[in-house]
């Protein structure tokens, strides 16, 4: 079984010509809060669609919790969604909406919704018809809702959305205690990394329906933290400079770059010496780039937003 | 499956509309006796209306008494009457298409959709929890109608009762079956505005327009005495005679349970593979 409780290989959703979701390969481990990050547009609900069973897609495969192609039924059960806005009735209380999913799982257990409602911080809502309640509010259902059956995976499309610093705090705090409390497996989606930074330990990002970096929370803040940025024709060649120099925490980050991160004061010093051994230095910068500049810099630019 | 309808039945039961439904038909059916009572009343005698045949379909919405004159009108005959004129039809394919499709407008099937192993289930039992809103309904219908006749005529007479529930019976087949029709219609355009005019049409009689198309056709392709409205569920619910014997029953059970299980099948294979 792999190591992964979810995994896609070259899943691709295409709609007439337009190809919304391309080959995406996402790996997401038991226990992780996996933020998946793109601007809107770029492919994300799609892609949770099909991973919640909701669209079929065109090309490629999922495997689940060890399932995979038609067999992925069988779990499906196990995965509870909040895709797009909640879906609720809004002539109906919380309460009513559900007890409508917990007939469907046959779930009669006294309590059962008191204790979701309480966990979503819903508890009070009494009679109110849904459709008075607040953006907040209904989010916070909606991923009620999703907890019916007690899902191993929880799949949540921007349920940050449109919420005002209060509600998106209440959503950070229940989804933390869902992943500490029930050890719930949670991929959210949002086009806002900063959020996403303070509650996801893994990050999938997105760009027009490609999945172009995967990374670890810890590998995120390294590329974010502050740091000498190198600009040479040839990076490799300063690797024998630098180790000389006794620099062990840096990173060459691509054909032209390398980043690091220790010592920073030192940057006039590591100059000298690459110079010195004959290696031309384009450029050298002290960096410390905020987590919304390196999703758009990786994603074409602030032009484009 | 057995959870499935259960869901579906307490949602059709919290439903507004459900209700709504119920009381505006109760409403225009105290209406239609008061009126029927005022046609009895009129000084000229009533003029003899025939029974439908397949030759004098009512198309349309027009209610029509089928009592003798100087007879007394009788549970039946109102039953009959506003059967024929498909006016409990038209209440109930409204029900139906907002049934079928508010888990689709509310973006609740989303909740549960990639939860059930089968999508194709979730309109399947929504078809089980129209067959007990379409029972209930025309069963609540006739008592209704009773006692809207005791009211307005100042008497009680129930008509030939075996003939009643007979009728009664294979009508709740051939609308059960058009309700379906109408779900299918709906889930397989998810549009609700188009889906109640093509409904409404089917009940209105503007399908008549069609079906005498078709019919034209056919004649010139050389199959003579050909009519589509025999084979169809709303021209069996006007045909069915005011007292049906078994082989009457017969054609309309048949087409009636050739429409469920083809709705069922379209309906269930749309929802599985349109993606929500």
């Amino acid at each position: 079984m792999s190591e992964f409780l979810l995994s896609t290989s070259n899943l691709t959703k295409q709609f007439g010509r337009h190809r919304a979701v391309d080959g995406v390969d996402i790996h997401i481990k038991k226990g992780a809060i996996y933020g998946f990050i793109g601007r809107n547009g770029a492919g994300k609900t799609t892609c949770l669609r099909m991973i919640s069973g909701l669209a079929s897609p065109t090309d490629g495969e999922i495997e689940m919790f060890g399932y995979t192609g038609k067999d992925l039924k069988n779990i499906r059960s196990r995965v509870g969604c909040l895709i797009e806005a909640p879906g609720l009735y809004g002539s109906m209380t919380a309460y009513e909406n559900m007890q409508i999913k917990c007939k469907l799982f046959g779930i009669k257990k006294p309590g059962y919704i008191e204790e979701i409602l309480h966990t979503v911080g819903l508890a009070d809502t009494g009679k109110k018809k849904t459709k008075h309640f607040s953006l907040g509010m209904k989010q916070r259902l909606g991923i009620g809702l999703a907890l019916i059956n007690e899902p191993d995976l929880l799949v949540l499309d921007e349920p940050i959305n449109g919420l005002d610093p209060q509600g998106i705090a209440e959503i950070r705090d229940t989804l933390h205690r869902l992943r500490d409390e029930r050890n719930m497996t949670i991929l959210i989606s949002s086009h806002i990394l900063e959020e996403l930074s303070k509650i996801a330990t893994d990050y999938g990002i997105i760009h027009n329906g490609c999945l172009i970096q995967e990374l670890t929370r810890k590998e995120l803040m390294k590329r974010c933290s502050e740091r000498i940025e190198l600009t040479l024709s040839c990076p490799e060649q300063a690797v024998p400079v630098l180790d000389r120099m006794g620099f062990v925490n840096y990173q060459i980050v691509d054909k032209e770059h390398i980043h690091v991160f220790e010592r920073l004061n030192e940057s006039a010093g590591l100059n000298t010496e690459l110079v010195t051994s004959g290696i031309s230095v384009r450029e050298i910068s002290l960096r410390n780039e905020e987590l919304e500049t390196y999703f758009l810099n990786l994603t074409g630019g602030a032009t484009h937003v | 499956m057995f959870n499935m309808v259960r869901m579906d039945l307490y949602r059709m039961f919290r439903t507004k509309a459900l209700y709504v439904i119920w009381i505006v038909m109760a409403l225009t059916m105290l209406l239609t006796t008061a009126l029927s009572l005022m046609a009895q009343e009129m000084p000229e005698p009533q003029e003899y209306i025939q029974q439908e045949t397949e030759e004098n379909v009512n198309l349309g919405m027009s209610v029509s008494l089928p009592t003798l004159p100087g007879k007394q009108i009788t549970v039946l005959d109102e039953v009959y009457a506003n059967t024929t004129a498909k006016f409990t039809a038209l209440f109930l394919v409204i029900f139906a298409v907002l049934f079928a499709t508010a888990d689709i407008n509310s973006g609740y099937v989303k909740n549960i959709g990639g939860q059930v192993p089968n999508r194709g289930a979730l309109f399947l039992s929504k078809t089980a929890a129209m067959l007990v809103f379409t029972a209930l309904t025309m069963i609540g219908y006739v008592l209704l109608q009773a006692l809207f006749c005791r009211i307005c005529f100042g008497y009680l007479v129930w008509g030939n009762i075996s003939a009643l529930l007979w009728y009664l019976g294979i009508q709740i087949l051939l609308h059960y079956a058009l309700t379906l029709i109408c779900m299918a219609i709906a889930v397989v355009l998810r549009n609700n505005v188009f889906s109640m005019i093509i409904v409404i049409c089917l009940c209105g009689g503007i399908s008549a327009l069609i079906y005498g198309l078709i019919d034209n056709l056919m004649h010139k392709l050389g199959v003579q005495d050909f009519q589509i409205m025999k084979y169809t569920v709303t021209g069996q619910i006007a045909m069915v005679p005011l007292e049906p014997s078994s082989g009457d029953i017969l054609t309309p059970a048949v087409i009636s349970v050739a429409f469920l299980l083809a709705m069922s099948f379209i309906g269930s294979t749309v929802f599985a593979k349109k993606d929500c």
